[in-house]
């Protein structure tokens, strides 16, 4: 497993929602997509996933339904609201405006400053 | 928000669903996640293990889970709740207490409610009831509107404008003889228009019409349901049938709805069950202007206030005074009343001083959690710290604790509807019915609300002044406290505080039953003019053209006699007209050489036309004179006899035997009666009404009344009750003979009011003393405790057992003497409201203060002996341990 990163606090839910921009899930369906989508590089503690899951579908972001699963089961789907998307929109760009800010600051040579 | 709605909902009502939703979707989680292990050669169970490992603590993740929700406060709830129940569980004996005590307040006052509603606060049962009033002739200012002559009433409709309709009625009745025994029926003869006045329809058929209410109608009858139910087995087919009622036939048009609730009439026979058209014309004799005898219920028109209509109405009857000063007394007024207030005016007084009693019970049993609470807060001052510590919010500890007051309020408030399901049921039965409308009282709806807003007031009421004291408590200062059970001293002078109160409060109820308790006393040690004891009473109703004559009706009582006189167990027998306590028919007195300006100025007095030994069966004591003989028949010269205030007020400085007089109107063509003699005053109207002018006649010289028998008897008169019946039906199978009861009976019904609201205020103060005395021993007990050591010092120090006690006694002493203190003043401002309920006896009476004073005095210090004792038998070592 070897390069695996601790998620920083308050970026779950950011990436809950990028899984969940790309198509409905269920819970389980979420931690797959974020180890697929980050190439295995994140490791989400499992359980952490459901109060999040609650959260944003408490300030509807999220929501929800019963449906089946690839393996036959009921299971709870989750899928983006149109204020989830506006949400994920306004995230994105604060954690890319926050990475460059960030990377420019450690980049930051001697004469520059 | 309608979302959050439905989350709450669900969060409340759906409770379960959402949780197995969430085990649902975590067991999915797991299985799942087990599964794909396994496909990557992970052993089955070894796969399970990993899967629930890797998601880690499940319980921590659903708690986290339901936060996220938004729950909290809900959980919150249920966890304070479950708290609550743990903490109550754990000490049974004060939760057992206070539910206790406050099942009996609120179950009081429940009961109470319960009788306020039905009897004073619901709606009669007539279409706008709020628009229906009665009116009366008022000759000397009475407020209660009583009667009125027919003319008086023709020129009253025909005058007045406030009114939409007015309706004359007058007691009848009838003697049903078809099937069975003859029955006597209660009846109203009543204006056509009377059934649209109250606003009834009839079940079937119709109300009357304005042709069958003349003097050549009245051969139509209306029935009440359970006549017609009883009699005529609800026959459907009734309407156009003839019955016969006292030998003469009438028509049924009409039968009343179930619903009906008839107008009494005060002093009536009975429930009217017969209606018939009232039938009077200008012409009858008996429809003169002061021929005072009809009743009369009003509809306003709409938007007319009552004071309109009554200004209206004395406009009216000035003039006709003015017009007519030979018909009514100068000063006549019209009384008018809403029905509603002359319907339930009589209880409301007292119904209300109950009310306000089981009010003060309540305060009480608040006051007496309120210090249980208390006590049991000063214990519970490490925990609350502990909590607070620990990092409740104050908010969060005040709710805990109003949670398990709210908690014991609605356990005590469940028992307290249980109690009062029961007491209601008992009042509905036990009360006298003197009291108006007392069969109507339910456990319905709005007095379960009324119960549950009692609790719920009570649970904070008691609540919050602990919850308030403890909780803002430093934790700093409690946790260092080593568990010191005394409590801060604002916390103790709070508790005294109360129980001053309680015993105030209790003063003030005790003092209110004393006075009520005085006057019952001195009401039934009042002599009624008669002796009521072992007499036995029943009515009689003669009828039909076999009693035409009068001599037929004397021999069918002489008859009666014979058969009586030769019971055994019969002493002597009498009748009479006007049975005491029961019926009153009083007459104009006029005086053959007295002239007044006016007849209708004649002072009017109590007429009885009886049989010679009528005196000597009720016991009336001969005055001066001689009573009636049997020589004293229809063919003699006219006599009669008057009672000691009529002699005294009529013929001032005079004799008045030999005096000549005339009972109702003046007419010197007619005979003149002559008085032979003066006997006792008699109370016919209560005890607590002082005797009228009184007047008797012989039977034999004026047979024109319906009679009463009064038997006395050796042995208990209810032994007699049906050889009496069959001595009448035995004369005569057709004639009804009803109300065969003890003359004691009216004696007890005519106090029966009273004794009912001195018996629940009695108990109520009973329950409030013993309530007071509770919460003193527990506030001196308390103290008690809390001074262990200062008393294991003071014994080694050489105090005796009797400076200990008489130390704990002192204190409860000053708490007493103040509560006392408080009390007096304050029964002083209550006892006002029992002015109009009491007899001879003054609101600040000394005595029943004084009295009550010592009872009360007594009862707390006696609550305070055990603590006292229990404090004087301390071992002083022990005592220096405590703590």
């Amino acid at each position: 497993m070897g390069h695996q990163a601790e998620l920083l606090p308050g970026t779950l839910d950011l990436l809950i929602l990028k899984a969940v921009s790309l198509g409905a899930l269920h819970g389980y369906g979420v931690l797959l997509r974020i180890g697929q989508i980050s190439g295995g590089a994140l490791t989400i503690e499992q359980g952490a996933l459901y109060p999040a899951l609650y959260r944003l579908e408490g300030q509807n972001l999220l929501a929800s339904e019963w449906g089946t699963s690839e393996n036959n089961r009921r299971a709870k789907f989750y899928r983006l609201t149109p204020a989830g998307r506006r949400r994920l929109r306004q995230e994105t760009e604060s954690w890319n405006r926050l990475v460059s800010a960030i990377a420019a600051a450690l980049g930051a040579k001697m004469r520059e400053v | 928000m309608l979302k959050r709605l439905q989350l709450l909902w669900r969060a409340l009502a759906g409770r379960s669903t959402l949780e197995r939703d969430m085990d649902d979707e975590l067991r999915f989680h797991l299985e799942t996640r087990a599964a794909d292990l396994e496909r990557s050669g992970v052993a089955a169970h070894e796969a399970a293990r990993r899967a629930r490992l890797e998601f880690g603590a499940v319980e921590g993740y659903k708690e986290r889970c339901r936060e996220a929700r938004g729950l909290r406060p809900f959980d919150e709830m249920r966890g304070d709740l479950r708290y609550a129940l743990r903490v109550l569980r754990k000490s049974p004996a004060f939760a057992l207490t206070s539910i206790a005590t406050l099942a009996l307040g609120i179950g009081a006052n429940t009961a109470i409610f319960s009788a306020v509603k039905a009897v004073l606060l619901n709606q009669l049962p007539y279409r706008d009831p709020d628009r229906l009033v009665m009116l009366g002739e008022s000759d000397a200012g009475e407020k209660r509107p009583e009667t009125v002559g027919y003319t008086t009433a023709y020129d009253w409709r025909k005058l007045s404008r406030s009114f939409e309709s007015m309706s004359l009625y007058r007691d009848a009745a009838g003697a049903i003889v078809e099937r069975g025994e003859p029955e006597l029926v209660s009846g109203l003869r009543v204006n056509y228009d009377f059934f649209d006045t109250l606003g009834i329809r009839m079940q079937i058929g119709r109300a009357f019409l304005p042709e069958e209410d003349r003097p050549d109608g009245r051969h139509e009858v209306i029935l009440a349901h359970g006549l017609w139910r009883r009699r005529f087995g609800g026959d459907p087919a009734i309407l156009g049938r003839v019955i016969r009622l006292s030998d003469s036939s009438f028509t049924v048009v009409g039968v009343l709805p179930a619903g009906f609730r008839p107008l009494e009439i005060p002093g009536g026979a009975g429930t009217p069950e017969i209606f018939e058209p009232l039938g009077y014309a200008l012409t009858d004799p008996f429809a003169c202007r002061d021929c005072q005898h009809l009743h009369l219920i009003a509809r306003l028109k709409k938007d007319v206030p009552v004071a309109r209509a009554q200004t209206e109405m004395n406009t009216i009857m000035a003039g006709l005074v003015q017009h007519y000063p030979g018909s009514y007394p100068s000063e006549a007024k019209v009384a008018l009343q809403p029905l509603h207030d002359y319907t339930v005016g009589r209880v409301s007084r007292a119904l209300w001083v109950l009310m306000g009693a089981v009010g003060f019970v309540l305060l009480i049993a608040c006051a007496n959690a309120t210090n249980l609470t208390l006590a049991r807060a000063a214990g519970r001052a490490r925990e609350m710290a502990l909590r607070a510590a620990l990092g409740a919010g104050r908010y969060r500890l005040i709710r805990q604790l109003i949670t398990e007051s709210l908690l014991l309020a609605l356990a005590g408030g469940m028992a307290g509807i249980l109690l009062a399901w029961w007491c209601t049921s008992a009042l509905s039965s036990l009360a006298p019915a003197e009291v108006p409308r007392i069969h109507e009282i339910r456990m319905d709806a709005a007095v379960l609300w009324f119960a549950l807003a009692a609790s719920l007031l009570t649970g904070v009421l008691f609540g919050l002044t602990p919850a308030l004291s403890t909780s803002g408590a430093d934790p700093n200062a409690a946790l260092k406290d080593q568990g010191k059970a005394t409590g801060s001293r604002s916390r103790r002078t709070l508790r005294d505080v109360l129980v001053m109160g309680e015993l105030a409060l209790a003063f003030v109820l005790a003092v209110g039953a004393g006075l009520l308790g005085k006057s019952l006393v001195r009401l039934m040690n009042v002599d009624p003019g008669f002796e009521p004891r072992n007499v036995l009473t029943l009515r009689t109703f003669v009828y039909g053209a076999r009693y035409q004559k009068p001599e037929a009706e004397i021999n069918y009582y002489a008859q009666v006699f014979e058969r009586l006189r030769a019971t055994p167990g019969i002493e002597s027998v009498a009748m009479t007209s006007a049975l005491p306590l029961r019926d009153f028919d009083s007459y104009g007195f006029h005086i053959r050489d007295r002239r007044l300006a006016h007849n209708s100025e004649a002072p009017s007095a109590d007429n009885y036309s009886v049989t010679p030994d009528y005196f000597h069966v009720m016991r009336i004591p001969l005055v001066r004179g001689r009573v009636f003989s049997s020589a004293d028949g229809s063919s003699a010269p006219r006599v009669a006899a008057i009672s000691e205030t009529c002699a005294r007020e009529e013929f001032p400085n005079q004799d008045p035997i030999g005096k000549q007089i005339q009972l109702g109107g003046r007419d010197d063509a007619k005979p003149w009666t002559t008085i032979v003699g003066i006997v006792g005053d008699v109370r016919q109207y209560g005890l607590d009404t002082a005797p009228r002018i009184a007047a008797y006649i012989p039977q034999a010289q004026n047979l024109s009344f319906p009679y009463s028998l009064v038997a006395r008897t050796t042995v208990d008169p209810r032994n007699l009750e049906r050889a009496t019946r069959a001595a009448f039906l035995a004369a005569d199978p057709t004639q009804p003979v009803f109300q065969v009861q003890p003359l004691e009976s009216y004696l007890a019904s005519s106090l029966a009011q009273r004794r009912f609201t001195l018996a629940l205020l009695a108990a109520f103060g009973g329950l409030a003393l013993a309530l007071a005395a509770v919460g003193i021993y527990g506030v001196v007990s308390c103290g008690v405790t809390a001074r262990t050591r200062e008393m294991g010092i003071r014994m080694a120090l050489g105090a005796r057992r009797g400076d200990v006690i008489a130390m704990v006694l002192r204190q409860a002493a000053v708490l007493a003497g103040a509560g006392l203190a408080v009390g007096g003043a304050a029964s002083l401002a209550f006892t006002r409201f029992l002015s109009t309920l009491l007899f001879e006896v003054r609101t600040t009476d000394v005595a029943t203060l004084g009295a009550i004073a010592v009872l009360l005095g007594a009862v707390a210090l006696g609550a305070s002996f055990l603590p006292a004792r229990r404090a004087a038998s301390v071992d002083p070592t022990t005592a220096l341990r405590y703590e």
